[in-house]
């Protein structure tokens, strides 16, 4: 059997995979981007009160191997985490019984197996392993770096052009360059280019511009097919979005312990929540709580319907509200939520972020 | 003079303002499925006003708000909670709370010192809001402006659920089957939906007075005194409560009236012939649904698609 990978979609997380696999020596074939379509067949044939991220992820997986792959790379399985630990477990049963014939592997379980033995043999190719094995994780972990980078640009500049949608084209040209960047040479040219790219774009830099940071599940920040482009609109509704998770972030703590993460839940949010309850609770906590003490002029918090971690920040967060005087707009999203209700929301949230501006005078 | 068009779910709202604020004409109508026949109505009915250059600037909102604004030709389209807010700061500058409760969603709108602090909108379930009322007034057989009046006349308290529609209504059942009389059974409504709106909106929020209900459930008696026992702070109706979002985006439009002129298409409108018509694309997979609006056989505006290639 050839192996042929295939990962489910999150963000810009596929041109990392795909650059580890193709530097490996693997073949990698990315399911289509998430669109309606993925999202109806992952939610026939899930249970219905899984998580929005298990349906999503699922319609990939199914995408993917219908076009040919036979193994699934997951980025489940961590010990700790809420349900998303065993995923991968569920989603290889429910795949099996639709009839696919392949190999799943949770990344979480025990990423360092993976690696050095398992990728020893799909690539086909034991010798220099070790060798090659650094040489794919150098271009990877440069190439996540750089979409980091090019999302960060993405937002900052976002609200500031002065025609509508630029920053968006030159967003995709910049994650195509990545795609496309054969080595590490390349990939420093593109650097370049890319910050030459964004500083192009006709900007208005006189323009009031409001400040949110967008808080919650990682897939849901990650993944904008899910949060139906919630930085998009609120960047062209003139909202400099401040979001920190990136595949970037992810795919380090897959390897190293998250430092940021440890003092965040140490020292900010103790006293709000003690113990976890497996997700990205205490990061929104303690990002609402930093961020409001840095000036933020408000909160979104992003959250699949039945997300039992998100659902506990929820019930805190009118308490961080009161506490730093910040208001938090909670959205949770599944297959049925409304994109015009969204819209509505969203739009009298920075409505009322923007008159608060204007009367307080800064 | 300023029109404001409140395009909702179950009602369409039209008002004239003077330059005072002042409403000089209202038209409440119902939008029975056809949101441009509605609007086309409305403005039947106000044509006397719609003379010339008489209007200086036209507001929309609503959840039909796109549609008017394409139909019209509004200045200033706003959300329905902006609209809500500033209506209630017109009517009481001290306002500290709103309650809005209209036909689809309920809204809860937190201000202070005149500046929307806070809102929240009902998220899960359609209970609490006008539509399901109506049903139960319909199946009940009595009439809507009836049900407020008779839960007044209660004197008994019968506890229904009110999470959700469907286990309110079962629950409903249940007691009129047991004998309990009708005026208590719809006391217990009242009482079910108000405990079911502070439930899912109010988490956490201080309700302060001067509290304000608007929307067209304000009508009902019923609601404002659970409201009242609840709370224990009387609760404001304004005269006008069931236009108030009209009201909210025809005072905004005249906030944001400069010196060009309006891009209000006048009277010619009733006599247009306007068409909507709705299709997947099928350039990916993502079939948005887009919907195209055409005046007298040519497209004026577009909207839908994720990638913006067909909006207009």
């Amino acid at each position: 059997m050839n192996p042929i990978f295939t990962s489910p979609h999150m963000g810009n997380t596929y041109i990392g995979v795909k650059a580890f696999l193709e530097t490996m020596g693997c073949r990698y074939l990315p399911p289509p981007p998430t669109s309606r379509k993925t999202i109806e067949l992952g939610v026939k044939h899930s249970p219905e009160c899984a998580c929005f991220p298990y349906k999503v992820t699922l319609g990939n997986m199914i995408e993917g191997l219908e076009r040919g792959a036979n193994i699934v790379l997951m980025a489940s399985g961590k010990k700790g985490l809420c349900r998303l630990a065993y995923y991968h477990i569920v989603q290889k049963k429910a795949l099996e019984d639709l009839g696919f014939d392949f190999e799943m592997v949770g990344l979480g379980e025990n990423i360092w197996d993976v690696l050095f033995n398992k990728m020893k043999v799909w690539s086909g190719n034991p010798h220099h392993h070790f060798w090659r094995l650094i040489k794919a994780t150098r271009i990877t972990f440069k190439k996540l770096k750089l979409i980091e980078k090019v999302e960060a640009l993405a937002r900052e500049t976002r609200p500031y052009e002065i025609k509508k949608g630029e920053t968006s084209k030159v967003y995709h040209r910049c994650l195509k360059l990545i795609d496309q960047a054969k080595n590490l040479s390349q990939l420093r040219k593109v650097k370049k280019l890319i910050e030459s790219l964004f500083s192009s774009i006709p900007k208005d830099s006189q323009r009031d511009v409001l400040r949110v940071v967008l808080v919650g599940e990682f897939f849901c920040c990650l993944e904008p097919a899910v949060s139906h482009q919630i930085e998009t609109i609120l960047g062209e509704l003139g909202v400099l979005v401040k979001q920190n998770m990136s595949s970037y972030r992810l795919a380090k703590g897959f390897l190293f312990p998250d430092l940021r993460k440890w003092w965040l839940n140490h020292f900010v949010v103790r006293k709000y929540l003690k113990c976890t309850g497996g997700g990205e609770e205490r990061r929104s906590l303690g990002e609402t709580e930093i961020y409001a003490k840095r000036g933020y002029d408000g909160v979104i918090a992003l959250k699949p319907f039945t997300c039992l971690p998100e659902n506990t920040a929820e019930a805190i967060f009118p308490h961080l509200s009161k506490k730093f005087k910040i208001p938090v707009l909670s959205l949770s999203l599944d297959e049925n939520f409304s994109e015009i209700n969204m819209l509505t929301r969203i739009e009298s949230f920075v409505d009322m972020l923007r008159r608060k501006r204007s009367v307080s005078g800064n | 003079m300023f029109l404001g068009i409140d395009v909702g779910s179950v009602t369409t709202k039209a008002v004239i303002l003077n330059r005072q604020k002042v409403v000089v004409d209202k038209v409440y109508l119902p939008t029975q499925g056809s949101p441009i026949r509605a609007i086309k109505c409305c403005l039947g009915e106000l044509k006397r006003y719609l003379v010339k250059d008489e209007i200086k600037a036209v507001g929309v909102t609503g959840s039909g708000r796109k549609l008017a604004q394409a139909l019209v030709g509004a200045d200033v389209v706003k959300n329905e909670i902006t609209a809500q807010a500033v209506a209630a700061l017109n009517f009481n500058p001290r306002v500290q709370t709103v309650i809005e409760i209209g036909g689809q969603d309920s809204k809860l709108i937190i201000i202070r010192e005149g500046v929307v602090v806070d809102f929240a909108m009902n998220t899960l379930c359609a209970a609490g809001t006008g539509s399901f009322l109506d049903h139960q007034a319909r199946r009940m057989n009595i009439s809507i402006g009836d049900f407020g009046k008779l839960a007044l006349s209660s004197r008994n308290r019968v506890s229904i659920s009110g999470r959700c529609t469907v286990f309110a209504e079962s629950d409903m059942v249940q007691k009129t089957q047991l004998g309990y009389a009708r005026e208590d059974i719809i006391r217990g409504l009242c009482e079910a939906l108000v405990r079911n709106y502070l439930n899912n909106l109010a988490k956490g929020k201080e309700l302060l007075p001067p509290v304000i209900f608007q929307g067209g459930v304000a009508a009902n008696q019923g609601m404002k005194r659970a409201f009242e026992d609840v709370l224990k702070i009387p609760i404001l109706v304004p005269s006008d409560y069931a236009v108030t979002g009209a009201i909210g985006v025809a005072i905004l439009a005249q906030e944001n009236c400069q010196a060009e002129p309006s891009r209000f298409k006048g009277v010619r409108i009733l006599e247009d012939d306007f068409t909507t018509r709705g299709f997947e694309c099928q350039d990916c997979p993502n079939q948005c649904e887009i919907v195209e609006i055409f005046q007298n056989g040519e497209k004026i505006s577009s909207w839908g698609s994720r990638c913006g290639k067909r909006n207009q």
